[in-house]
């Protein structure tokens, strides 16, 4: 009877494999549809300088799949993906190359970025520049004002854009390598989750300890705050920041008798440590890096509509 | 005995197995996979929007509601870009490229996929409070190709977002000869209110102590919003548990402009007639037609007064005389250690106070308007108290904010500058160095 049973499974492999073969016919012809469409010069540029050298996705046309399904969003327009591109390059990817190596850039940094062309708007009044999903993509919002961003300054193009950049990236290393629990405990009763946006956390967050008012959400966005503000200004801005820090807040936290400026110092030896130990990174010397790109680009140095190959 | 029952039951399986997949004889419903078919069905649209030689005519209706009417966009599109002209431009033939991709998402569609300054326009979000705020115009930029005409003049879509049925039209001239030929029709539209009386059939009312024959004569009145949404309003008499009484009516017609009139998005019925569109060529007898009924409208002409205050004006720097500008160039220097900048992004007035955007912040006036004849008005403007408006950015500066109150206060002139009535200049009697020019259309600030 054994016998019949082994006759029996090969006779139903015999019908499993050979089975349909006219399939062979739909595999031989091309299944391309016109979705794909035909690379133009930028899409030549991002695949010599972010797919082959780094295995990144730089998203710049619009894919409904792509967006944030909980926001109105429009795409970017191409002149200024182009420039966006340049200054993500210049001013980020090339900056962890510097300040680490390659490989650690290709590892880390995220694997696709999605550009729209406005921020994302919601009902409350604020809006969001930018999102990091699962460690691996960024949504740069906003890149239709990109131009008007970057005629008020470096601050702006770092508070709109690269900031935004290094914080989200934040976040990624974070899902890689967690950041000690002290860090959310130094002033940890003094998150508010939504409420950084109104009054009174719109002000005096300094003096409260937070380097930014967003910073005032959660300690995981006070991590990232602080790292992304430290890297992106310079030590005299960030000292103005600290005289400005160095009161007492009078409220009925369990750190109401410590400065903004000793509690932002306590959380920026815990960042500093955390690059150096998790990455071998020195968190001055992204900061020197940044500083001098940033110094480029302003003083016209790169060019940002450049898709040269 | 259990060796017969797996012996019967793997014999079993691959009898069905055998039998019942692959079934050769069973006549395709298609002859291609779809994949296939899908990938054909976009090339021939492509090839379709491509071939026509002067490109495409989009009626637009952003607004799943269509609340903000219908509008008109050309495009021509090649292998990768589509080029859009539009009926908001000042000029006919400005036009914008940007790319587009045909895909299948819902089904086959268009993506216009890098942002168009027209085409994406009823699209883009703001931070503005709302039409226009964080959930822009509800427009589209994704459209579903519902289907291509067997004459290959037509292709039906519908708004990936809005739900809205909208139509590609195959251009018979050249984009901006079309525009031209669309923007002098609608500046035949010059008026923004109508009405037409009905008298309704005899009705027999039956009240508890009474009961009588009743002639209704009913007016229907017409207030058109952009000359193009129509919201009519009228009151009835009917009898409401057990009362004869006036009963309120509302309904709503989103209108799109094309060379015979203004096409409504769907006909609307009032009391038994039902209006497709409207013709904005005055008869003979100062009426106006409709399309798709025999009633005429009768025009509401209104005086400067009148129109000051209908409706809401937006007021822009540069449409300040020049004394104004003078002052609000001190302000600017004045707060420039407080703001990046000081512009009026955006003022709009309304009847009885008006909004001031400062780079991005809000600030508010009250306005007393006193008609003094039908084209002059006293203006009393203040400065409202941030705090009663939430402006709390502005604690500690609100001396910018009466920028306007000083010089803005006194006896005005108004003169409309064209036949709309759209744009009006007020220009104060004591000193005719200080005017406005205050349009129903927001103007850019500079």
């Amino acid at each position: 009877m054994k016998h019949y049973i082994i006759s029996t499974l090969s006779l139903l492999a015999l019908f499993s494999f050979s089975a349909c073969d006219d399939d062979n016919a739909i595999q031989s012809e091309s299944i391309i549809t016109v979705d794909g469409y035909t690379q133009n010069a930028f899409d030549k540029w991002l695949e010599k300088n972010y797919v082959l050298p780094y295995n990144i996705e730089f998203k710049y046309r619009y894919e409904e799949i792509e967006a944030d399904y909980n926001h109105y969003t429009v795409p970017a327009g191409l002149y200024s993906s182009i420039k966006m591109a340049n200054l993500i390059k210049y001013l980020c990817i090339e900056t962890y190359n510097e300040v680490a190596n390659v490989e650690f850039t290709r590892s880390y940094f995220p694997k696709e970025f999605f550009m729209i062309g406005e921020f994302e708007y919601q009902n409350n009044g604020t809006m969001v520049l930018g999102t990091a999903e699962g460690g691996r993509k960024i949504i740069m919002a906003g890149l239709n004002n990109l131009d008007y961003i970057m005629e008020s300054g470096m601050d702006d193009l770092n508070e709109y854009y690269i900031k935004t950049i290094h914080h989200e990236f934040t976040h990624i290393m974070n899902q890689v390598v967690s950041y000690p629990t002290d860090f959310q405990n130094i002033n940890g009763d003094r998150f508010v989750n939504d409420s950084w946006n109104n009054p009174p956390y719109k002000s005096d967050y300094l003096k409260r300890g937070f380097i930014t008012s967003y910073a005032q959400k959660e300690h995981r966005e006070d991590f990232a705050e602080m790292l992304s503000v430290y890297v992106t200004h310079d030590s005299v801005w960030w000292e103005k920041q600290m005289v400005e820090a160095d009161e007492k807040y009078a409220d009925n936290s369990k750190v109401k008798d410590m400065t903004g400026r000793e509690l932002i110092e306590m959380k920026l030896k815990i960042v500093r440590e955390y690059l150096l130990e998790s990455f071998n990174i020195d968190i001055d010397d992204i900061r020197r890096s940044v500083m001098r790109r940033q110094e480029d680009v302003e003083n016209g140095l790169v060019n940002l509509t450049n898709i040269d190959l | 005995m259990k060796k017969i029952k797996i012996f019967t039951g793997l014999s079993l399986l691959t009898f069905a197995l055998a039998f019942s997949s692959c079934l050769k004889d069973q006549e395709d419903l298609f002859e291609e996979s779809a994949t296939k078919r899908l990938t054909t069905y976009l090339s021939d649209v492509q090839s379709t929007l491509i071939g026509a030689e002067y490109g495409w005519k989009l009626s637009y209706f952003p607004d799943r509601e269509q609340s903000y009417g219908g509008y008109n966009y050309t495009l021509r599109f090649s292998t990768d870009n589509v080029t859009a002209q539009w009926e908001l431009s000042d000029e006919s033939s400005e036009s914008v490229t940007s790319t587009y991709k045909l895909c299948n998402e819902d089904g086959p569609c268009i993506l216009f996929d890098t942002y168009n300054d027209f085409l994406h326009y009823f699209a883009t979000p703001s931070g503005d409070s709302g039409p226009g705020g964080y959930e822009a115009y509800d427009g589209d930029f994704m459209f579903i190709v519902m289907g291509i005409e067997d004459d290959g003049k037509t292709i039906r879509l519908k708004g990936a977002r809005s739900g809205n049925e909208m139509y590609l039209y195959k251009l018979e001239e050249p984009a901006s000869s079309y525009l031209d030929k669309l923007a002098n029709v609608e500046d035949t539209m010059i008026f923004r209110k109508f009405n037409y009386s009905k008298v309704l059939p005899v009705q027999h009312i039956v009240l508890p102590d009474t009961a009588f024959d009743y002639i209704d004569t009913v007016t229907v009145k017409i207030n058109v919003t952009d000359y193009r949404v129509f919201d009519f309003s009228y009151s009835k008499m009917e009898v409401v548990e057990n009362r004869f009484e006036a009963v309120e009516y509302e309904a709503m017609a989103s209108g799109i402009y094309d060379l015979d009139g203004i096409h409504f998005y769907q006909p609307v019925e009032i009391m038994g007639d039902t209006f497709e569109g409207f013709n904005p060529v005055c008869n003979a007898d100062s009426t106006y037609s409709v399309f798709g009924s025999d009633v005429v409208w009768n025009f509401i002409r209104l005086t400067p007064y009148e129109e000051l205050i209908d409706g809401e004006w937006y007021l822009s720097y540069k449409n300040l005389s020049p004394s104004l500008q003078a002052d609000w160039t001190i302000a600017k220097n004045e707060f420039n250690n407080t703001f990046n900048s000081l512009s009026i992004d955006n003022c709009i007035m309304s009847a009885n106070e008006f909004d001031v955007v400062f780079s991005g912040y809000l600030t508010r006036y009250s306005m007393e308007i006193t008609k003094i004849a039908d084209n002059e008005v006293a203006l009393e403007i203040t400065g409202i108290d941030p705090e009663d408006v939430n402006a709390e950015f502005i604690e500690g500066y609100c001396s910018h904010y009466r920028l306007l109150t000083n010089p803005g206060n006194g006896t005005y002139k108004m003169k409309a500058l064209n036949k709309r009535q759209s744009e009006m200049l007020l220009v104060n009697q004591k000193d005719p160095s200080i005017y406005y020019i205050i349009s129903r259309k927001q103007v850019n600030a500079f």
